[in-house]
């Protein structure tokens, strides 16, 4: 009976039945922990794109409140914008996510961009699979922090890597040439958008 | 059953190390041991299933049909190895991020369906908790001792506590994957050729 087919069959159900419902219930039990870490994760990507400083230890409580101060949620034209605003209820900074797919799945971040949308504040990735080692270093300070300040005023694209032939504002990532271009058209892209809804707030 | 404890022991630590004398796992051990506190996890993630997986294969051994073994085995396993994956983005966030995929990949570790074929199958669930439990201590191991090495060299720290101080100089090579090939062929080397003087001393 052992070796009959229909055994194998229904035994295969159970144990898969049972060895599921497991792991159901573990997963719905730490759900709502899960939950808090990711926000608090994509919560650190935002203050650290907006370059807003805050203390290595925090905990993720101290964390929310920072982030709550600083940056308000504001839809204009339809798109979502995360602001930061100063005195005088001046925004000083804005903050746009991004999304878009690159060569293992999608990666997703947030730009921020000065008032006038022509200097990038910072930005950083919440989401990415790239390949760890080679594109998955778009995620390390050393590629981040090169977008820091740079200007949008050139005249082909608002960013451009450096090129033996061509002078741009920020270097790709070496053996990952596929990621690197990926990163840029979305960063384009969400420039561009960023510019249509927010350029035509100031005419 | 004393005996069988002590000889399980030294086999699995030592004189059949998984990793140094049957060359298994050795993907892992490249990918996460440049950093001791990543690799000390991702060591007791691996004892973890293996203990548990080849401990329940064998409470199953008198059921499991024969031909769908291994099917049912990798189930398992799967299941082990996404409890891990669970509890640690619930509880260790930053280390699981920092292991990234390679948690994931603990299933295709061969050590564990290794240990779950040449052991748990065959004898009772203690025994077989023990067998798996050595295994991934063995495996740890001698992930900590690269860690330990590529650790101290590429950043001069350990567990992320500074050590060397300024005046050394680090070693980018050691924080790349590639090290962790040379410094185990080096493991291996010494380990084999001690061996091998021992057995021929003995005749």
């Amino acid at each position: 009976m052992k070796e009959s087919p229909w055994f194998n069959l229904v035994f295969m159900f159970i144990i898969t039945a049972v060895l599921t419902s497991i792991l159901s219930g573990i997963y719905e039990y730490t759900k709502p922990i899960i939950q808090t870490n990711e926000d608090i994760t994509i919560k650190k990507a935002h203050l650290y794109a907006f370059n807003i400083e805050y203390p290595t230890d925090a905990s993720s409580d101290e964390i929310e409140k920072i982030y709550n101060e600083k940056i308000q949620v504001e839809s204009i034209d339809g798109t979502q914008v995360y602001v930061v605003k100063g005195v005088d209820d001046q925004p000083e900074a804005y903050g746009f996510t991004f999304a878009g797919g690159a060569l293992w799945g999608e990666i997703k971040g947030i730009i921020a961009l000065s008032p006038d949308l022509n200097k990038v504040i910072g930005i950083d990735f919440t989401e990415q699979n790239e390949t760890p080692g080679l594109g998955g270093r778009i995620d390390e300070a050393e590629f981040k922090e090169q977008f820091r300040g740079v200007d949008l005023n050139s005249e082909a694209a608002p960013l451009t890597y450096r090129t033996t032939s061509q002078p741009g504002q920020v270097d790709a990532i070496t053996g990952a040439t596929l990621t690197s271009n990926s990163v840029l058209k979305i960063l384009n892209e969400t420039i561009g958008v960023a510019k249509k809804s927010i350029g035509g707030d100031q005419g | 059953m004393k005996n069988e404890i002590k000889t399980i022991t030294e086999k699995d630590l030592w004189t059949e190390n998984p990793v140094i004398r049957q060359i298994l796992g050795i993907c892992s051990a490249l990918a996460v041991t440049n950093l001791m506190a990543n690799t000390f996890i991702m060591g007791m993630g691996v004892t973890f299933v293996t203990a548990f997986s080849s401990m329940t294969v064998s409470f199953l051994r008198n059921v499991i049909p024969r031909r769908i073994r291994m099917m049912v085995q990798t189930l398992i396993i799967a299941s082990y190895v996404i409890i891990v994956d669970i509890v640690l983005k619930a509880y260790l966030p930053d280390i699981s991020a920092n292991l990234g995929p390679y948690v994931g990949l603990i299933i295709t570790n061969c050590i564990i369906m290794g240990r779950c074929e040449a052991y748990g199958q065959s004898n009772p669930p203690l025994l077989a908790f023990w067998d798996g439990m050595m295994s991934g201590l063995g495996y740890t191991l001698v992930l900590m001792f690269i860690s330990f090495i590529r650790e101290l060299m590429g950043f001069g720290t350990l567990f992320g506590i500074s050590v060397l101080g300024d005046w050394w100089t680090r070693w980018t090579i050691m924080v790349m994957p590639a090290s962790a090939f040379f410094v185990l062929a080096i493991i291996i080397w010494a380990v084999q050729a001690r061996q091998s003087k021992k057995s021929a001393e003995r005749g």
